[in-house]
């Protein structure tokens, strides 16, 4: 889309005879049954956890097909927003918005969304989490990082969960933020490393401004080690962070992704640091990590600074290939695009992208490399909210309030970037992007399954956003001269899809493990070239979403095949299948090369 | 329309320009009187650019960067051959969208182009709007005005370096951080660049010793000093100290409060923040030293007690640390970090008495954040072991269930353990 086009446009691209499809997001969260304000649990006394949380996962978790909804709040069930005891005792509470806690919704036929938080047991509250079957037993389990010890949630197939934390040795100590899974060891059981932030103390003064009180940064405590949890063939964890190397490195770690970046068959992990160089844990083999972010260009900025890392988005975003890294970060400075170079290393490419202009202005937390028109190349969507009260507040469109008085100095819009042809357009005049609010967690899913990737934003002191895409809407409302559906039920039918929307949901399965291959690499074969997708669980911030790729084809109605190359090394070939429909890769039935 | 023409109605426009006025809410008097000054000034002249542009200097070294930027454009309006306006103007504008400080920089090097430090902002600002070519020209002309120019030198080694030449970048920089050893950011570029040319061993040397750099960025350029130079309060100090820990430059914040002390040593959020930025560096002993005189100076600045209160515990004075943490729970009667604190001193010294009674209290507390909450868990239960053990088990058996009904509450996984640790106590 050229520079100067809004959302909504459809001018021909380069080399392209077909007319791109529009980027509508429409917000639907009013009918979709969510009922929710996440509660940070701030008060008087601002405490830092407050400010950070804001956790979320989409994630299939009664087995019915559709995606469910879990949220994670900072506070704890009993507090309501925005009050403290402290505040209680004193009387400079703020009025009782909701109760606390965490919430979970489950998807119903209609795509409506019904809290199942106590019948699923997953109340509590805490910062993030990671989701993946860690007992191989074909349903998806959750890890909930939390400000103290962290809970393992072991799923019963049926949607309802158990804590298992004691009996799996999962209590992670510390504040742990965002967690990735990855099977580093290639046993078949999927391994947990979790990401650790500071020595919270939650006595720290911190004012601004010659005195205002406001929220502490990382710079005030002493960052934490980050955790690998060993899984023991699906009983149980051994903490194997001092072997593999991690043990000694204590930054203020908030995001976190685990993938090959190297393609050395050896799976990596990249942490974004709050204020901390990040790090590029590249396997060794033998379940050794060595950090070489500095020699490899992800560690620091272009002019050689760590920035305040907040969240991760992955993807291949230049299209060759490998896998590209984006970080958000704090107001003046930009968020940042690493090119993987695959010298092996990276460069910071964002002034090439044009990616930091819009984001100096704000504070990036949930990130995430989406392809939102299906037109072949990854975009992507940040989530912002301050943690520190911005030099000039921001008005509110259409005077609207901040979702509560508390933030009114924090709020910010997010993002939506359109990727044109390697450059990033800013494409966030129209709502629900200048929307105010305090946003954390971001995923994209297909949550209506029509074929576009829908997103579900997690704000603190406000109600969640669930963001449906138009663009299959808007094809079929083209073809049929029909009305735009708006409603989260009004789901349309796959092959009443755009003509230049098409798109293909690639699932790698390994029946042997009865799961989801995490961290294959799936190469899919085009019209218009080879794309790379992986099966990763997008972590981007305190979050995790489904671990099945999708990827947009513009307007090729089929791809002409696929090479998979599985987490134990083993690389098989799959035919090509014909567009807009979920393709399951089945480690096995391919051919070896 | 003629020149004369053109000039009267500038003149028009700029007698009706309003003199920009910041909020001074809390502004020491030696700033008001200070800015009150050069506002009247203005008034009397407000067709001099000179007088606009000493304001907008005192306004930017007091961080009123709105008001400061308002002022350097009439400034350079209305002396548009000063070099000073247009440069100091594009600094400040800079930090905001560097396309919008280039021809603002382009007018500051038209009225001196032998300024290095304003060819580097320049080239800076260039890199970062993508005009690489550009800004290899402007580098290299400022390396040329002061070969010991570091950001210069590093300016061109980052280009040379995103252009695909690591070899070239390595040479640049390593003249950079030659110049300039105390730079992390020359060093840890400097370090990529000897990887990428193929010498890997050298780069991991140099990232290695890198390591223990602070963020530090000093800039010799004179012109825009003299503007610091003018701040009159330590609250700008204090400002931009804060600015800097934000991003992590604890050197900076550390340089910019001992500055601020100098010129005024009687602020105790000064002397509070220098210990925070102190005890971050790991610098327990400075730390303390500067937590202690901003008590002195005023002991119910807020949290100041209590982390004198830490610190003092940190460095094993205990009787010390006993007494502050006593101080900053009578100035705040519901802080239960400094109930844990008492308890945890207490028990050291086998004070079971005072121990378990400020535990109590910190349970009546019930403290909702997490660290605090798992911490008296913590003390509760070491507290009842220590008391199976002394053969009280009634005791016991009372402070796990203490700390049980607090587990219970905030879901912890710890609860389990205490339930049976109670069950034991009471079989």
């Amino acid at each position: 889309m050229p520079p100067d086009a809004g959302p909504g446009t459809a001018e021909p691209r380069d080399g392209s005879l077909a007319a791109p499809p529009a980027v509508r997001f429409v917000d639907v969260t009013a009918e979709s049954g969510i009922d929710y304000t996440l509660p940070s649990g701030t008060d008087s006394t601002y405490p830092m956890p407050a400010v950070m949380g804001g956790g979320l996962a989409v994630f299939d978790a009664d087995g019915d097909g559709d995606l469910d909804l879990y949220f994670i709040a900072p506070a704890a069930p009993e507090i309501p927003a925005g009050v403290s005891a402290r505040d209680a005792r004193t009387g400079s509470a703020d009025p009782v918005a909701a109760a606390g806690g965490n919430r979970f919704y489950l998807q119903q036929e209609d795509g409506r969304f019904s809290d199942a938080t106590a019948a699923a047991g997953l109340e509590g509250n805490g910062m993030g989490c990671a989701v993946g079957d860690l007992d191989n037993d074909g349903d998806l389990d959750l890890y909930v990082t939390r400000v103290g010890p962290d809970r393992l949630l072991i799923n019963d197939g049926d949607g309802a969960f158990a804590d298992r934390t004691e009996a799996w040795n999962a209590a992670v100590p510390g504040w742990s933020s965002s967690a990735a899974l990855l099977d580093y060891d290639r046993d078949g059981y999927l391994d947990i490393y979790v990401a650790r932030y500071v020595a919270f103390d939650p006595a720290r003064v911190c004012s601004q401004h010659g005195g205002r009180r406001d929220f502490c940064g990382p710079t005030e405590f002493a960052g934490l080690s980050d955790v690998l949890l060993r899984n023991l063939g699906g009983s149980g964890f051994e903490d194997v962070s001092a072997a593999a190397g991690f043990a000694a490195v204590e930054d203020a770690g908030l995001g976190v992704l685990a993938a090959d970046f190297d393609h050395d068959g050896e799976v990596d992990i990249y942490v974004a640091n709050d204020a901390d160089p990040n790090n590029l844990w590249i396997h060794q083999g033998g379940g050794r990590f060595l950090d070489d972010g500095v020699l490899q260009g992800a560690a620091f900025n272009r002019w050689g600074n760590s920035e305040a890392g907040m969240g991760i988005a992955a993807g291949d975003a230049d299209l060759d290939l490998d896998v590209d890294l984006f970080v958000t970060h704090l107001i003046t400075e930009t968020n940042t695009y690493y090119r993987n170079l695959m010298l092996p290393g990276f460069e910071d490419a964002t002034i090439d992208t044009e990616l930091g202009a819009a984001s100096l202005d704000l504070t990036g937390f949930g990130a995430a490399f989406f392809d939102a028109e299906n037109d072949g190349d990854l975009d992507l969507a940040v989530a912002n909210g301050a943690v520190k009260r911005r030099p000039s507040a921001l008005a509110t469109p259409g005077g609207a309030t901040a979702p509560f008085p508390f933030w009114s100095d924090y709020v910010e819009p997010n993002l939506l970037l359109l990727n044109d042809s390697g450059r990033f357009v800013d494409a966030s005049s129209e709502p629900p992007w200048p929307e105010l609010g305090l946003s954390r967690a971001l995923v994209p899913a297909d949550l209506d399954g029509d074929g576009d990737l829908d997103l579900v934003v997690a704000n603190l002191d406000g109600p969640p956003q669930v963001l449906r895409n138009l663009t299959i809407d808007d094809g079929a409302a083209a073809e049929s001269a029909g009305a735009v559906p708006s409603s989260i039920g009004a789901s349309t039918d796959a092959d009443a899809k755009a003509d230049n929307s098409n798109w293909l949901r690639v699932r790698a399965f390994d029946p042997r493990l009865r799961r989801e291959a995490i961290g294959a690499r799936i190469t899919v074969q085009t019209p218009d070239g080879a794309r790379l997708v992986h099966a990763l669980s997008p972590g981007s911030y305190l979050s995790a979403g489904p671990a099945t790729a999708h990827l947009g084809l513009g307007a090729a109605d089929a791809v002409q095949g696929f090479e998979v190359v599985w987490p134990d090394g083993l690389v098989e070939r799959f035919p090509g299948v014909a567009a807009n429909q979920v393709v399951e890769l089945i480690r096995g039935d391919g051919r070896g090369r | 329309m003629t020149p004369a023409l053109t000039f009267i109605l500038a003149g028009a426009v700029l007698v009706a320009q309003e003199i920009p006025t910041p909020r001074l809410d809390g502004a020491e008097p030696a700033v008001r009187q200070r800015l009150a000054s050069l506002q009247a000034d203005l008034r009397a002249n407000s067709g001099n650019g000179d007088a606009w542009g000493r304001y907008g200097m005192t306004l930017e070294a007091h961080t009123f960067t709105d008001e400061a930027i308002a002022a350097y454009r009439q400034a350079h309006e209305l002396s548009p051959r000063t070099f000073h306006w247009p440069y100091l103007l594009a600094a400040l504008v800079d930090e905001r969208s560097a396309a919008d400080s280039l021809p603002l920089y382009e007018a500051a090097l038209d009225l001196d182009s032998d300024y290095a430090p304003a060819h580097v902002r320049y080239a800076e600002a260039l890199e970062r709007t993508g005009q690489f070519d550009t800004a290899n020209q402007e580098y290299a002309q400022a390396v040329r005005l002061d070969p010991a120019n570091a950001h210069a030198h590093a300016g061109l080694g980052r280009l040379a370096l995103a252009a695909g030449d690591p070899a070239a970048a390595a040479r640049h920089l390593t003249r950079a951080h030659e110049l300039a050893p105390e730079n992390r950011s020359f060093a840890v570029t400097l370090a990529q660049a000897h990887a990428r040319a193929g010498d890997r061993e050298r780069g991991q040397q140099i990232a290695a010793a890198a390591r223990s750099l602070g963020r530090i960025n000093y800039r010799n350029d004179p012109v825009r000093s003299s503007v610091h130079d003018l701040a009159l309060d330590a609250r700008s100090y204090l400002r931009r100290a804060n600015a800097h820990r934000v991003h992590g430059e604890l050197d900076l914040a550390r340089r910019e409060l001992r500055t601020g002390i100098d010129v005024d040593a009687s602020r105790p959020e000064l002397h509070f923040a220098l210990a925070e930025v102190l005890a971050a560096s790991g610098d327990p002993a400075g730390s303390l030293a500067a937590a202690r005189r901003a008590y002195e100076l005023h002991p119910e600045l807020e949290g100041v007690a209590p982390f004198l209160a830490r610190a003092l515990f940190q460095t094993g004075d205990l009787s010390g640390a006993l007494a502050m943490a006593e101080e900053a729970l009578r100035l705040d009667a519901g802080d239960v970090s400094m109930m844990l604190l008492i308890a945890l001193i207490s028990a050291e010294r086998g004070d079971v008495v005072r121990t378990v009674e400020v535990l109590d209290r910190a349970y009546q507390a019930r403290p909702q954040d997490s660290p605090t909450r798992e911490g008296l868990i913590q003390l509760l239960s070491n507290v009842g072991e220590a008391m199976v053990g002394s053969g009280l088990p009634d005791a016991a058996a009372e402070q796990f269930e203490k700390a049980l009904d607090l587990a219970e509450e905030a879901a912890s996984p710890e609860a389990a353990g205490l339930r049976r640790q109670l069950a034991q106590v009471r079989r």
